[in-house]
């Protein structure tokens, strides 16, 4: 699936911003060296096991030398990225949006080295971001979510209101508005990711305000919105993996972003040579990050027309 | 002579105690199939023998010497502040707070004004079950330890709501100004001007416990509240300023983290100093020049023990292990000694028994 | 002798240098109470613990029954018959009775069978008129019973012998007669008493025979029907004990303390003072006498601003003392005040003896300058010449105080109270566990100063102790005073109906 998949990613880039000056210089002869720096432990079934396998896989696909740090707190983050770059590593990774600063830090102490940081949003000469181009993801389940809906009124449910769930929800409420403009769409921040109690509790709620179909972006906290999703009968969504199969009457789609194939892809961009210091934002519709299994609930004509809207994202016939 | 060797081996009871924690350590490596000497060079090495290591070190000395103080100094009056945690949390959000809504201003009094709303911060903190315990006799291992959720709460909520930075992809607040950044002492690495701080305020808290009247009351509180009353000291006005002062600590911790390491407020910020400061205390003994080693040492071990992972690939689970071990063995150490140890009583025979033959001897030369 | 219980043959032991027991012989005989009388360091404990075999003697014999004996541990001894009751009872406080007492006794089955255990205590206490209950919790149970229970404990393995060290030292007055006529139980049913004490007067109430040890030595052993205290007294501390010493100088002056009508709420919320009216004038020792109790405790705290008083009028040269703080009290007002209780009160006994000395004046001057620094040299200074004055012996001024004898603990009290110039001390129980020694030297500085004008207020339950000091008697009954009379007008007659409350007009 992999193979090759440098041009898809390449082409999968909608934006690339700020500088890109320079390309990291990297040394050819010496085997490359590729470390990733992970906030929580490598068998958390989430977040950083992703990162972890995404660092494995590279080295088993590319044969690239490859080391990671687990459980990092954050007072450690930028001695642990400088120390990798000290170490000699051509590419550093921080997983995960809180290391945008010590990234930021570290690259411009060790200017020979390129720093990266998933879910980020920055670049320089020697700093790469690796996203997701949220907005569309959230855009193409609220197409899905409006479609299946009464029409007026849908929820969204998100945890802290940073990047990641600010895109999604602007892009589901575009993506819902686009079919019913004069729906309402309901948001709730609960302030916590892995929280299942409190996550249904949100849920319900949002579900007895009348949201027939409601679209959860959260942790372990997801389990139990899409719990009282099915307990109420409205519909609801995936989101990182698949999960259709798992609740098969309850979740229509699943945004499926996968960090391990967007990682191993920029790691052999990187050892390529062909990597730069910039935001590499994946849009929808590529290996890494596509949609999941349709539920057979959905209409034909409404997979097509979804089919048909994802390849216009991709594309870039349709910005958003 | 003999006496004498005894003597210092014990004295050194912690580094044999390190030494052995270190073997059982080693056996753990080993089990997990790394080498255990390559793991211990590099964690000695990015402990305290290289000038990255060192600099690891002394960013965290700070953190954890002021937690450690906030700690200790509670101790002295018999209250264990379980609560530096929540009162570094406070501190760093105070500190933001300042930081974020100064005039714009030179850098002294800026970072004087935010280092100082840190310990406001971390002060009020520790005022709570100050109150409680001075007013209503509350258990203040239980106030503090849950006001520890509080705050870190409240740090969260800050963080992804009212404070959360534009486009964030984490929750986390807007940067604080240049200006307002501690000084680094040791150039191209973290470590800033607050471990400096930490060691001059443990001096000086060292010095009000042993030379003024204040620190004697406290001292005297901590061993024997009934006679500190009957010696007319105010149980306690002390007992709620001993709290108070280790709150400022502890918030003068977590706005070092903001201005010297962080820069922004983050949701959690802290990995557990507060939690590591209690340590620090109790290896210390309550003893705030002891902090400093205490610290430092703890310090050493987390950059070590990360150093160790990152150049050999021990897992974190041994490498926590390990840490835990050490820990262990020192405060056990520590609880050993040497007059009441099986060593001393033989020694103590002996002497008897020359005594007794000295004034046989004597006696027949007089007889 | 014909039917010796115990008999100890030139029993020695040394600890380092210190000879605690040398060539120590007694006889005891069977179904007798035997007293060992010595002042506290004389080598009683020492002794004591040899026979229960806590402690190994160095050379000598101990012959129980007839048979020369090893007691190598306190399980041996309790085999042998013999049973101690230690001066801090070890009982645990959330078992019932019947659960302390079987507590570690062997032949036990693995399901212990309380109720017959619980009947059969039951008796043995009815048959010794214990008044014991079985299933009571022993941290509820008043002092006295719990050193009933103790006995108990002996009794219950069978114990013929039973050793009681300085049992009344933690009793009450009324308790005290209850546990003597425990005691006149126990010889009637054949068993025999060691107790190991220093009050003169339990000797005479209660012994048959008595031992006197001074320094690790006996110096005498006799039968307490042909002895008297003074003789007692003099074997016991090696010269007479004067006891009236109350020579007179100097003259009473004005009134310094007045109490009107105080009262004053105790620890469990009782009323602890209740219209209590008492003046002090100056150089004039006013005893207070009565029942511990019955607000002793509660007067001196309120006098020293340790209690607030809920009414009435304290004053001091007219002044009210209600607006003061504890450490004005000590400072501006110079009162002073020997608690009672000087180990957990009086002292910090993990400090050293200079710390302790400064205890009540940390925070001024002569020991602070520049503020609230504290002056190490003066403090020194003030230490090396109060330990010197008041000859305290300790290794060094900055010996812990806990490793002082209760002496010694006492002496710095004083010393520190007195030095300090007080217009007016408060004094409560001084000499409670003191030796003859001590006693006599407490007794001679309070003298002293009253001499030089000082007011004092004596509170203590012996009576003895204040008929030898004080100029005036006042005593207490349910917080308030029954009686105020002039020591030669104290008969005991008298004082009796007071303590229990009979007042009467006439002072």
């Amino acid at each position: 699936m992999t193979h090759g998949s440098v041009t898809s990613l390449v082409s999968a880039m909608v934006i690339a911003t700020a500088a890109t000056l320079g390309t990291a210089a990297l040394a050819q002869d010496e085997p490359f060296r590729a470390a990733i720096v992970m906030p929580g432990n490598i068998t958390d079934q989430s977040w950083n096991q992703t990162g972890y396998e995404g660092i494995t896989r590279a080295e088993q696909e590319l044969g690239i030398e490859v080391a990671y740090s687990e459980q990092v707190a954050q007072p450690d983050q930028l001695e642990a990225l400088s120390d990798y770059a000290r170490r000699g590593y051509d590419v550093v990774i921080g997983h995960g949006g809180e290391f945008v600063d010590a990234v930021q830090r570290a690259a411009e102490r060790h200017p020979e080295t390129l720093f990266v940081v998933t879910n980020g949003f920055v670049s320089g000469e020697n700093v790469a971001s690796l996203t997701f181009n949220f907005k569309q993801f959230g855009y193409v389940i609220g197409f899905i979510a409006a479609n299946m809906s009464e029409g007026e009124t849908a929820g969204y449910l998100s945890a802290q209101k940073i990047k990641v769930a600010t895109d999604l929800e602007e892009g589901f409420k575009e993506g819902f508005a686009s079919i019913h403009p004069e729906a309402e769409i309901l948001v709730a921040y609960t302030n916590d990711w892995d929280d299942v109690a409190k996550a249904k509790e949100a849920a319900l709620n949002l579900v007895n305000q009348g949201a027939d179909v409601i679209f959860p972006l959260l942790d372990n906290g997801q389990i139990g919105a899409l719990q009282a999703a099915q307990e109420q009968d409205v519909w609801s969504f995936g989101v990182w993996q698949d999960v259709y199969e798992a609740w098969p009457d309850t979740v229509l789609q699943s945004a499926v972003m996968d960090f391990r194939i967007a990682l191993v892809d920029f790691l052999e961009m990187a050892r390529n040579g062909d990597a730069e210091g910039q935001v590499y934002e994946l849009a929808i519709g590529t290996d890494a990050g596509t949609l999941g299994e349709y539920n057979p609930a959905i209409p034909e004509d409404v997979v097509a027309e979804t089919e048909a809207l994802i390849q216009r994202l991709n594309g870039g016939e349709l910005q958003l | 002579m003999i006496e004498t060797l005894l003597r210092w081996t014990y004295r050194l009871k912690s580094v044999w105690a390190v030494m052995l924690a270190l073997l059982l350590g080693a056996l753990l490596i080993v089990l997990a199939g790394y080498d255990p000497i390559a793991a211990y060079r590099e964690l000695f090495s990015g402990a305290f023998l290289d000038y990255w290591g060192v600099s690891a070190t002394i960013a965290k000395v700070s953190p954890l010497l002021l937690a450690g103080l906030a700690v200790a100094l509670p101790l002295r009056v018999g209250l264990f502040n379980i609560g530096a945690e929540g009162q570094i949390y406070m501190g760093g959000l105070f500190a933001s707070l300042v930081a974020l809504n100064l005039p714009e201003m030179p850098a002294l009094p800026g970072i004087l004004l935010c280092a100082g709303a840190g310990m406001v911060g971390g002060c009020l903190w520790a005022l709570i079950p100050a109150l409680l315990k001075a007013y209503r006799d509350l258990n203040e291992v239980i106030v503090t330890l849950l006001l520890n959720y509080v705050a870190i709460n409240l740090v969260s909520y800050a963080v992804s709501g009212p404070m959360l930075a534009e486009g964030a992809p984490y929750p986390y607040s807007e940067e604080i100004r240049p200006s307002l950044f501690l000084p680094i002492i040791m150039p191209r690495t973290d470590a800033h001007l607050g471990a400096a701080i930490a060691v001059l305020l443990a001096m000086l808290i060292f010095v009000m416990l042993r030379y003024t009247a204040t620190g004697y009351a406290m001292r005297t509180i901590g061993s024997n509240p009934h006679a500190a009353r009957y010696a007319g000291m105010s149980v306690r006005r002390h007992i709620i300023g001993a709290m108070v002062i280790g709150g400022a600590l502890a918030g003068l911790a977590g706005a070092f983290e903001i201005l010297g390491l962080k820069h922004r407020l983050f949701h959690l910020f802290s990995a557990g100093y507060g939690y590591d400061g209690i340590v620090v205390a109790f290896l210390a003994a309550g003893n705030p020049l002891a902090s400093v080693l205490a610290a430092t040492f703890l310090a050493g071990l987390e950059s070590g023990a990360n150093t160790m992972q990152r150049a050999v690939g021990v897992p974190v689970t041994v490498i926590s292990a390990v840490k835990g071990l050490i820990v262990i063995f020192v405060a056990a150490s520590l609880a050993f000694s040497f007059q009441r140890s099986a060593w001393a009583a033989v020694l103590r025979r002996r002497r008897e028994t020359e005594a007794a033959l000295g004034e046989v001897r004597r006696g027949r030369r007089h007889a | 002798m014909s039917d010796s219980h115990l008999v100890l043959e030139n029993l020695c032991k040394s600890f380092g240098p210190v000879r605690a027991n040398s060539n120590v012989t007694i006889h005891v005989a069977r179904g007798t109470v035997h007293a060992i009388l010595g002042e506290n360091g004389a080598g009683k404990t020492t002794l004591m613990n040899m026979l229960y075999g806590l402690l190994q003697p160095d050379s000598g014999r101990i012959i129980l029954n007839g048979r020369e004996v090893r007691i190598d541990s306190p399980r041996r001894a309790l085999e042998l018959g013999i049973g101690m009751v230690h001066q801090h009872f070890m009982l645990v406080g959330p078992l019932t009775v019947t659960e302390n007492i079987i507590l570690g006794m062997s032949g036990q089955a693995l399901t212990l069978n309380q109720g017959a255990h619980r009947a059969r205590l039951r008796e043995l206490s009815e048959a010794f008129g214990f008044e014991v209950e079985p299933g009571m919790e022993a941290s509820r149970l008043p002092i006295g019973m719990q050193q009933r229970v103790e006995i108990l404990k002996c009794l219950y393995r069978d114990a013929d012998l039973i050793i009681l060290d300085e049992p009344t030292s933690v009793l009450t007055p009324q308790e005290t007669r209850t546990f003597f006529d425990v005691l006149r139980r126990l010889k009637a049913a054949n068993k025999t008493i060691l107790f190991i004490t220093h009050k003169l007067e339990e000797v005479m109430n209660l012994s048959d025979r008595v031992t006197v040890m001074r320094a690790g030595t006996v110096t005498n052993e006799l039968e307490t029907a042909t002895t008297n205290p003074g003789e007692l007294a003099r074997l016991m501390v090696g010269r007479e004990v004067i006891f009236n010493i109350g020579s007179r100088e100097g003259r009473r002056g004005g009134r310094l303390l007045s109490l009107q009508d105080v009262t004053a709420t105790g620890e469990r919320g009782n009323r602890a003072l209740d219209g209590l009216s008492l003046d002090v004038h100056e150089g004039e020792i006013v005893g207070v006498a009565g029942v511990d109790g019955n607000g002793q405790a509660e007067l001196a705290e309120v006098i020293a601003g340790l209690r607030p008083y809920t009414s009435g009028s304290v004053c001091l040269d007219g002044e009210e003392l209600a607006p003061y703080s504890i450490s004005e009290r000590v400072g501006r007002l110079r009162i002073g005040y020997v608690p009672e209780d000087r180990q957990r009160t009086g002292l910090v006994l993990d400090q050293g003896v200079a710390a302790n000395m400064m205890l009540r004046a940390h925070d001024r001057p002569p020991f602070t300058r520049f503020g609230r620094l504290l002056d190490f040299g003066a403090i020194r200074r003030n230490a090396r010449a109060l330990v010197e004055r008041y000859q305290i012996r300790a290794s060094s001024i900055e010996q812990p105080v806990r490793h002082l004898s209760g002496g010694n603990q006492q002496k710095i009290i004083l010393a520190r109270e007195i030095e300090a110039g007080p217009r007016l001390l408060v004094v409560a129980q001084p000499c409670k566990g003191l030796d003859v020694g001590a006693i006599e030297f407490v007794q001679n500085t309070l003298l002293e100063q009253r001499n030089r004008g000082m007011g004092v207020l004596y509170i203590s339950t012996e009576l003895e102790h204040i008929l030898a000091i004080c100029d005036r008697l006042v005593v207490m009954f349910r917080g308030r005073i029954t009686g105020s009379l002039l020591p030669q007008e104290a008969s005991s007659e008298r004082i009796g109906r007071l303590m229990a409350g009979m007042t009467e007009e006439a002072a």
